[in-house]
């Protein structure tokens, strides 16, 4: 209302809306998506992009010459799969453009995935259950239309994402290119990024359909699941029958052979990826022009057990809101674990066929009995595995910043509950939810490790030290919950968790400075299942857990509570 | 006027129309029907089927068994004709939080493509909206005018509301119901339902009483009230004895309070009358029911009776 007046400001709406509304803005459903989606689009590509950058002047600075850089294929040529870890086969090493590719192309689409996971589940299923989608889908746009133009809008927003990354690409090879096959040519940059962005359009279509039949929240799951299994199946597959057997069902595994980057092209089973997804979007599509809109299937609802619902207090009642989430993320998490612990033996017959191994993994991990079963915990789920704690972390997080983003605690401190109690007891359920799914992940990953001849208790101490992991982002997340930000706890838990991991997994390959990668607390958590501790690291994650919510719980009782 | 000629007169039309969510209940066999140009008021208490009925006929979900339509055109298959010429409020929305409310609503104006800047405006100055908020710091009350300024922007021929004006204050309420008198003026048809009964009592042309997902009564407003019973309190000077009144077929309800009788008629009052002459008939006062009443009567409520 303006001052002068009293009267409401005009609203200005023209007989049709213009081009740029309908592309960007509000003319249409495709330019609302886009208009929503743009700042994140512009941030991914621009830190995928500076990601490559960042590889290519390390990449420049370590190995600048030809002789360094066959040195470098020759030490990764002897490394066993498991040693080369997530990063997949290192396919032409002496190009600036290979190394890239190798050290980024295989994790950048599972962690740009997520956005897709999360955009996609939301997309129709969010906006049915805050209601606005019954307005919409009441207009004359149609259902189809509308479903049609959210993917579109989606998917001009990852193009947009990876063009930027694409075009920074191809910069860091002009850049920091030392040889000459360093030049990264734009088209070679563009058919890489095409390829992990239908790699996360892929993700996205699973979610989307799920969470039309399931719910967002267990849609964005099961996206979640098959983006990371897809992912860890590949690469690994060659550590046990039983992962090779299910490679076949991968989409990393079918479109391994395209590296532009590296200079190798193979199309069809990109093309192939991109008609699948869009089968699945046309799916989805379908899906949603004939259920009922909000409608969720039963099966959603039963299948995770849970506790109780509680009411006794408000630690209870957040725990068993947390409690389905956190079986579902321990069940995952400790497949996982099962898998990797199972092919220990395979490990171990691999190393024997590999003479001098023992001594070159002995240089890079000192200390570590690669023979024990327990090793390969550490070398190939560790690391990743603690990724998916923080992030499950950071989903109870959220379910605590619910309470108040949902005006829930409107109704809850009016009565004689203190704020600092609400605070102090939902946010202990939240470290909660991360100890029931270590628990649950602990208990299916010790019988496996036993049975190879491991240490039960190493990796039930493991799984401990794991579940503190995960409480130090949730620490992190109350505190910003408590310092006033509910909407973006579950955000800043989550990138937190993940910027660890990326410091910790890619820091020493792009040189980063020691004090820097030392920030990431993945880099502090020893050897867990090999029962080697770092206490330094397990007070620093304490203090982290411990101190967020004292501090949360403190700068909570002093501010207004936000809706 | 014969029942064909009245079906052509129907914009809403409804027949043995079921919904059931699993093995629950939404819908149960409802027959309606809504005229061209009236107000009609849709009543009934929480979980009744109200917002099933009105979610049906926008297809956003689908019958179970039975059809609808509207405007003849079948809700289900002609779904994008019909919604060019509805305009709807949910019972429980929530949009864009990061929009403004001018943001919400020129994007829907967008999706209709024939909304007059100048109507919209005067709808936000009548309901004295401030359009320049960011939708999540609305309050609830200013929530619902936007979900009003949307609904009815485009001048829809049919207008369906669930809950108009929940959340308002009842100068706005005031302003709402005016808005829908106007619209009706013009021609348009109003589907609504609402929890303030006195306000359609005062507004709709005809109500449907919808109880546990079926319809318990459908008329004009004076016609239920004259089938409906009266409120009757009678003064004597002496006690009457328990059970004099009961015994008349048309009296219910009966409290008796020392000299003070009141009771429920559904009917003349003549034989009530000759029943209590004996008692010294000192004073009697009728009450005409409203639609309150009625619609308490209906869930099995009296408000004239204490409890």
């Amino acid at each position: 209302m303006t001052a002068e007046t009293g009267r409401p400001a005009a609203i200005s709406i023209g007989r049709e809306p213009r081009l740029v509304a309908r592309l960007v803005g509000f003319g249409s459903v495709f330019g609302k998506t886009t208009r929503d989606g743009a700042l994140v689009a512009l941030a991914l590509g621009v830190v995928a992009g500076a990601l490559m950058l960042a590889g290519a002047g390390a990449m420049a600075a370590e190995w600048p010459d030809l002789p360094s850089r066959l040195a470098l294929i020759a030490s990764f040529d002897v490394l066993p799969p498991v040693l080369r870890g997530l990063l997949g086969d290192p396919i032409g090493l002496d190009r600036l453009g290979g190394f890239l590719s190798w050290r980024f192309g295989n994790i950048a689409p599972v962690l740009l995935g997520i956005w897709s996971v999360i955009a996609m589940s939301g997309a129709l299923a969010g906006e049915a259950k805050r209601g606005s989608l019954d307005l919409v889908a009441s207009t004359p746009v149609g259902r189809r239309t509308i479903a049609v133009q959210k993917v579109l809008g989606h998917a001009a927003l990852v193009g947009v994402a990876m063009v930027i990354a694409a075009v920074l690409t191809s910069l860091a090879g002009a850049v920091f290119g030392t040889l000459p096959g360093d030049g990264i040519p734009l088209a070679n940059g563009l058919g890489a990024w095409a390829l992990i962005g239908i790699l996360m359009l892929a993700a996205g279509s699973v979610a989307f359909v799920a969470a039309l039949v399931l719910g967002r929240t267990r849609g964005a799951a099961l996206g979640a699941a098959v983006l990371f299994g897809a992912y860890l199946v590949t690469s690994y597959s060659s550590l046990a029958p039983s992962l090779e057997t299910l490679e076949p069902l991968s989409w990393f595994a079918w479109t391994a052979g395209h590296r532009p980057l590296a200079g190798i092209w193979d199309w069809p089973p990109v093309i192939a990826l991109a008609a699948l997804a869009g089968a699945i979007y046309g799916l989805g599509v379908i899906v949603f022009e004939r259920r009922d809109i909000g409608a969720v299937a039963g099966a959603g609802r039963r299948s995770l057990p849970s506790l109780p619902a509680g009411s006794a207090n408000p630690f209870v009642r957040q725990l068993a809101d947390h409690a389905a989430d956190a079986i579902g993320w321990g069940v995952g998490i400790g497949a996982y674990g099962v898998l990797v612990a199972s092919s220990a033996d395979a490990f171990v017959e691999m190393l024997d066929q590999m003479p001098g191994i023992d001594n070159m993994i002995g240089r890079i991990y000192p200390g570590l009995d690669i023979r024990d079963p327990s090793a390969i915990l550490e070398l190939a789920f560790v690391g990743f595995g603690s990724l998916l704690v923080g992030l499950a972390g950071a989903g109870f997080v959220a379910g605590v910043a619910s309470d108040e983003n949902g005006r829930r605690l409107d109704f809850v401190l009016s009565t004689q509950l203190t704020r600092a109690r609400w605070f102090a007891a939902t946010g202990v359920a939240a470290f909660a939810g991360v100890g029931l799914t270590t628990l649950v992940a602990g208990a299916l990953i010790a019988p496996a490790v036993s049975a190879v001849g491991g240490s039960a208790v190493d990796s039930v101490l493991g799984s401990l030290v794991l579940a503190l992991y995960g409480c130090a982002f949730v620490g992190i997340g109350l505190a910003v919950i408590g310092l006033g930000r509910p909407r973006l706890a579950a955000i800043v838990a989550g990138a937190v968790s993940i910027a660890s991991y990326l410091l910790g997994t890619l820091g020493n390959a792009l040189r980063l400075p020691e004090w820097l990668i030392d920030l990431s607390i993945s880099e502090h958590v020893g050897r867990p299942m090999s029962g080697v501790f770092d206490p330094g690291g397990l007070a620093v994650m304490t203090v982290l857990a411990g101190g967020g919510l004292l501090l949360g719980a403190w700068a909570f009782a002093r501010r207004d509570l936000r809706g | 006027m014969t029942a064909s000629e009245q079906a052509g007169r129907a914009v809403i039309r409804t027949e043995r129309l079921t919904k059931m969510y699993g093995a629950n209940r939404g819908v149960l066999e409802l027959d309606l029907s809504v005229d061209d140009g009236e107000i009609f008021g849709f009543l009934g208490p929480n979980g009744a089927g109200k917002t099933t009925t009105m979610r049906i006929l926008l297809d956003l979900i689908r019958p179970t068994s039975g059809r609808a339509e509207v405007f003849g055109m079948d809700t289900t298959r002609d779904a994008r004709a019909i919604h060019r010429r509805v305009g709807y409020l949910p019972g429980e929305f929530d949009l864009y939080e990061r929009l403004s409310g001018a943001d919400t609503i020129r994007y829907f104006a967008n999706l209709r493509r024939s909304v007059e800047e100048r109507y919209v405006n005067e709808l936000v100055e009548r309901l004295e909206l401030d359009p320049s908020r960011r939708f999540g710091e609305y309050s609830k009350g200013n929530k619902q005018k936007v979900g009003l300024v949307v609904a009815l922007q485009h001048r829809p021929d049919l207008l369906i509301l669930d809950e108009p004006t929940a959340g308002l204050d009842p100068l706005v309420q005031h302003t709402v119901f005016e808005l829908l008198r106007e619209a009706t003026a013009e021609g348009r048809t109003v589907f609504l339902s609402s929890h303030i009964i006195a306000e359609v009592d005062r507004t709709c042309d005809r109500v449907a009483i919808i109880r546990e997902g079926r319809l318990v009564q459908v008329d004009r407003i004076e016609a239920i009230r004259t089938l409906a019973f009266q409120h009757v309190s009678l003064t004597l000077s002496r006690p009457i004895e328990d059970g004099v009144l009961e015994a008349l077929p048309t009296v219910s309800h009966v409290t008796i309070e020392g000299p003070l009788v009141t009771m429920r008629v559904n009917g003349p009052l003549g034989p009530v009358v000759e029943a209590v002459a004996p008692y010294g008939l000192i004073d009697v006062v009728s009450h005409e029911p409203n639609l309150e009443d009625v619609f308490l009567a209906h869930y099995g409520r009296d408000p004239h009776v204490r409890a």
